[in-house]
């Protein structure tokens, strides 16, 4: 197991007091997995990208476990969690302007990243290889003229090109473990799909295990093998991603497929959407027991007092007293 | 549903400056570039109808979108409100029966100023009445939320005081510029049903801006896809969807990620300049038909049945 | 995280300056910038009630009710004396009581200069800077020029020139210095509209014809003003170094009245280094107090800008 995430809980220190955001959370993933993170705002799903690749800000309080390789990212120390920066850990944001360094070009910063690669795999650095590398990265990305695209600068390349970019870095990195925080979600419809076929194809030559981040439970479909459902902070339900789809378990599941604009839908007519009554929690101000139960439809009255755990039923985890808890 | 168009545009354009151009460029000679965000674009929209207006970013949605409601003003073309051609002395009078719902629900109100007065603005004076009613009417309590500050309240709450904020003088027509795309999934449906209820209500019409073409499918009567600041396809929805005609709609389609198809199959290519936009058909560098004529003629809007396609292959 | 914010008991005003003050206090140099910028209001507001109340009822005793001693008693026979229990910051050349006449001369020195100039730049620098914004057009060419020009040229400089222009008085200076001050809250408030009036709420407040004077108050004003109150904690120590300076060289006087510059500037020239106290004492104050904004100022903009530590 490439990824071994245990009991994760991850706070902020605020004016108002501690905020928890994320608690329990246990995860696996192994390489060559791609876990589509399903959350809306305020899920605390860019905070767990974050804790994987320790960006969280001065203010974050962490605990528990995050084992790559046996080894837990959380005990290093900021020099040693710097060598594993790239190459064990790699994270691809949203904003795909502010991703890149915009004084150097993109031929600097992939060679830049090919040095990294190199030094970190015992090889001696050579500009001419670390030359090819870029070229040859770009090429995968489809870049038809990859050697007119290293001399640019980023504010030259549209959105869809940075991200490209970027993910040549992470094709040139190969990192253990990719992280990718909702990097499409700033593209336009027809990019986007042109960036997530590309991610897809790319992803089985890297070998990594991904973790995409997004809101978009469709685009989780399309591009995931595993669905892991997070609401305020907390995993609510882990599986493969057809079985998740076709039989969500887990009533929040259930909602927001039922509830998100989906083609599929409208096929034979227009169904009215079902929307989840209420709004998520502010994590300043967290229900008791369950953190869904305001807004459930099958709510009991254990739900409102006891937080259920995650359990294992068959292929599924799920957090939820309708499936019995132990 | 009504027989009247209640808009109707002809040949509507809209150019942005490029660039400013100072004292010195006009001195050197410095030519003016023009983005051409709406260019040549007729649509009418009936009473009581949804028009779902689709395209990605640089379409011109949003231009389109702020010239029926008067807060751009046309450089050419004609455009029509109930029958009336706007011209600059009959814009108060458009603004008094029209309204828009903006696509950032924070950024949409002031943040220093209470929810009820936000509503209340649009009638000049503040009406208790009236705004408890449309408050009442989107969900939201007087009591309860009256005298909060957005920041107060989550992104859902907030779009609603933008929609009260729209409904409050009773508008016959509303432009909503992608007003669930800001919003959490679990929102989304909630807040597209209110809207499905309150036009039933209030007999209202709607232009629904928005890129994400099953939002639009949900919602809308009929839809026109824009590209590059023309409109490339319009009509039924039900049809549209069933059988695109243009290329870019057919390719639209299949670049949305849908549960159940695995594949997603975009067009090539980027989105087009709009200060140099390719000659001839738009769409032609990325279209799979492209055709001799589409490099160098630019095709008219062709009516085929019901619809209207803006393409060579159906002359 | 959501935008959601956990409703007290206690009013929500109240709430907010008791959680500044715990952010502001967080640090060690904010906390002590706090400490002497209320001391100083606070004694400003009391001192300056009772010396006017002194003037308008015609009883000057009221304006040293609460100091030690009275600033303009003269006791030659006591002059020069050093700092002791008796007179904590000595005599001056006349025997007048050096604390009392510090502490007499504050609002006047100090505090008036400080406010008249700041709130008055504001004022004019908000309808400038917000029109100019707002508007566009050759309005705004205009005035980015003109604040070029102002902004080009050392403050203290030109507020000399013009102050001796306009006579050497008070008044002069305090006209001057408001001359030279507004050009930078003009381009602050410029830069905030441009930002202002790019968002959705400015839009639809000209959708549904809100008045230009609601729209100037209501939604503008109120929404540029937040960094300006920062830069304006700052400025404040920065008009009273000014107002000393100048009053140090003889500009900006008021007769008969103890003036905090211009102790500094007599002890200087005739007391220093024998009768020490004169020249420091007033000079310690007018930079405590400054360096009291300054710090303040600056912790309120990392506060704003969103530096500071929790």
């Amino acid at each position: 197991m490439l990824l071994s995430i245990r009991n994760l809980f991850v706070g902020y220190k605020t004016v108002m007091g501690t905020l928890h955001v994320l608690d329990d959370v246990n995860l696996n993933v192994d390489k060559g997995e791609i876990v589509g993170i399903v959350g809306e705002s305020g899920s605390g799903k860019s905070t767990l990208g974050q804790a994987i690749a320790r960006v969280l800000p001065g203010n974050a309080v962490v605990s528990g476990r995050i084992m790559v390789d046996g080894v837990n990212l959380l005990e290093l120390s900021e020099g040693e969690m710097e060598k594993y920066r790239g190459t064990t850990v790699f994270m691809i944001l949203q904003n795909p302007f502010t991703s890149l360094n915009p004084v150097k070009t993109v031929g600097y910063q992939l060679m830049e990243a090919a040095r990294i690669r190199m030094v970190r795999s015992g090889e001696r650095y050579s500009e001419d290889r670390a030359y090819e590398m870029a070229i040859q990265a770009l090429k995968d990305l489809r870049f038809p003229d990859p050697e007119v695209i290293m001399l640019r600068y980023p504010h030259q390349l549209s959105g869809g090109q940075i991200q490209r970019v970027v993910l040549a870095m992470s094709l040139i990195l190969k990192p253990k473990i990719l992280i990718a925080d909702e990097p499409t979600s700033a593209l336009d419809v027809t990019i986007q799909a042109q960036v997530i076929n590309l991610f897809k194809e790319l992803s089985r030559e890297m070998e990594s295990a991904i973790l995409f981040i997004t809101h978009d439970i469709s685009l989780a479909y399309v591009i995931s093998t595993r669905i892991v459902v997070l609401y305020a902070g907390r995993i609510m339900e882990d599986g493969d991603v057809e079985s998740i789809i076709r039989e969500p378990m887990h009533p929040y599941t259930q909602g927001l497929i039922a509830g998100v604009p989906d083609l599929s839908k409208f096929v034979s007519g227009r169904v009215k959407l079902q929307s989840i009554p209420g709004n998520p929690p502010s994590f300043l101000d967290l229900p008791s027991g369950c953190k869904f139960h305001p807004r459930c439809p099958y709510v009991k009255d254990i739900c409102k007092v006891q937080e259920p755990p995650l359990t294992r039923h068959n292929n599924r985890v799920i957090r939820c007293w309708l499936y019995g808890g132990g | 549903m009504g027989m009247a168009p209640i808009i109707k545009t002809e040949n509507l354009r809209k150019y942005y400056l490029a660039y400013k151009i100072g004292l010195l460029d006009r001195l050197f000679g410095k030519k003016p570039a023009w983005v051409r965000a709406v260019d040549n674009v007729s649509i009418e929209i009936e009473e009581g109808e949804t028009l779902g207006l689709i395209g990605e970013s640089g379409s011109g949605k949003t231009t389109l979108g702020k010239l029926l409601v008067t807060l751009e003003k046309p450089d050419g073309g004609k455009y029509y409100f109930m029958g009336e051609e706007v011209t600059e002395d009959k814009i108060p009078w458009v603004r008094q029966q029209v309204a828009m719902v903006f696509q950032n629900p924070y950024s949409s109100l002031n943040p220093r100023m209470s929810v009820k007065d936000i509503i209340s603005e649009p009638l000049g004076h503040f009406d208790e009445g009236r705004v408890r009613e449309a408050m009442e009417m989107v969900g939201l309590n007087y009591r309860e939320h009256g005298n909060k500050r957005p920041r107060e309240l989550s992104g859902g709450q907030v779009q609603r005081v933008a929609i009260a904020r729209a409904i409050v003088k009773r508008p016959r027509f509303i432009v909503l510029d992608e007003p669930t795309s800001a919003l959490d999934a679990s929102l989304q449906a909630q807040v597209l049903n209110l809207l499905m209820d309150l036009k039933e209500e209030l007999k209202l019409t709607y232009l629904f801006i928005t890129h994400n073409l099953a939002v639009a499918y949900y919602i809308a009567d009929r839809v026109a896809i824009m590209y590059a600041g023309k409109v490339v396809e319009y009509g039924d929805v039900d049809e549209v969807f069933k059988k695109p005609m243009h290329p870019y709609t057919q390719l639209l389609m299949k670049s949305i990620p849908t549960i159940g198809r695995k594949t997603l199959e975009p067009p090539t290519g980027e989105v087009p300049s709009l200060i140099n936009p390719p000659p001839g058909c738009r769409f032609n560098p990325r279209c799979p038909y492209v055709m001799d004529i589409c490099r160098e003629r630019e095709p008219e809007m062709l009516s085929v049945d019901k619809r209207k396609v803006a393409c060579w292959l159906y002359k | 995280m959501t935008k959601q914010v956990v409703k007290r008991r206690v009013g929500g005003f109240a709430v907010s300056i008791w959680s500044w003050i715990k952010l502001i206090s967080k640090d060690p140099a904010g906390l002590l910038g706090l400490i002497i910028v209320t001391a100083f209001i606070l004694w400003s507001i009391i001192q300056g009630t009772l010396e006017l109340l002194a003037s308008y009822l015609k009883d000057p005793g009221l304006g040293w009710l609460l100091l030690p001693y009275n600033p303009f008693a003269q006791n030659l026979a006591g002059a020069f004396q050093l700092p002791s229990w008796v007179h904590l910051m000595g005599t001056d050349y006349m025997g007048r009581d050096l604390l009392s006449e510090v502490l007499y001369s504050i609002p006047y020195s100090a505090a008036y200069p400080a406010f008249l100039v700041v709130l008055s730049a504001i004022l004019i620098g908000a309808v400038l800077g917000i029109s100019a914004g707002y508007l566009g057009g050759w309005w705004d060419e205009v005035l980015m020029r003109v604040t070029d020009a102002f902004l080009s040229i050392p403050a203290i400089i030109l507020a000399i020139a013009i102050s001796v222009l306009l006579k050497a008085s008070f008044t002069g200076m305090i006209y001057s210095f408001i001359i030279v001050w507004w050009p930078i809250y003009a381009r602050l408030f410029r830069a905030e509209t441009l930002r202002v009036k790019a968002m959705d709420y400015i839009a639809a407040a000209q959708l549904y014809g809100v008045s230009p004077l609601r729209l100037f108050f209501k939604y503008l004003f109120i929404n540029t003003i937040d960094p300006i109150i920062a830069y304006a904690m700052l400025d404040f120590g920065n008009v009273i170094l000014a107002a000393s300076i100048l009053n140090f060289i003889g500009v900006g006087l008021q007769p008969g009245l103890p003036i905090l510059g211009e102790m500094a500037s007599e002890g200087v020239s005739w007391g220093f280094p024998r009768y020490w106290w004169w020249a420091l004492f007033p000079s310690i104050t007018i930079l405590i107090i400054a360096l009291g904004f300054v710090l303040l100022g600056d912790r309120l903009q990392d506060i704003i800008g969103g530096r500071a530590a929790y």
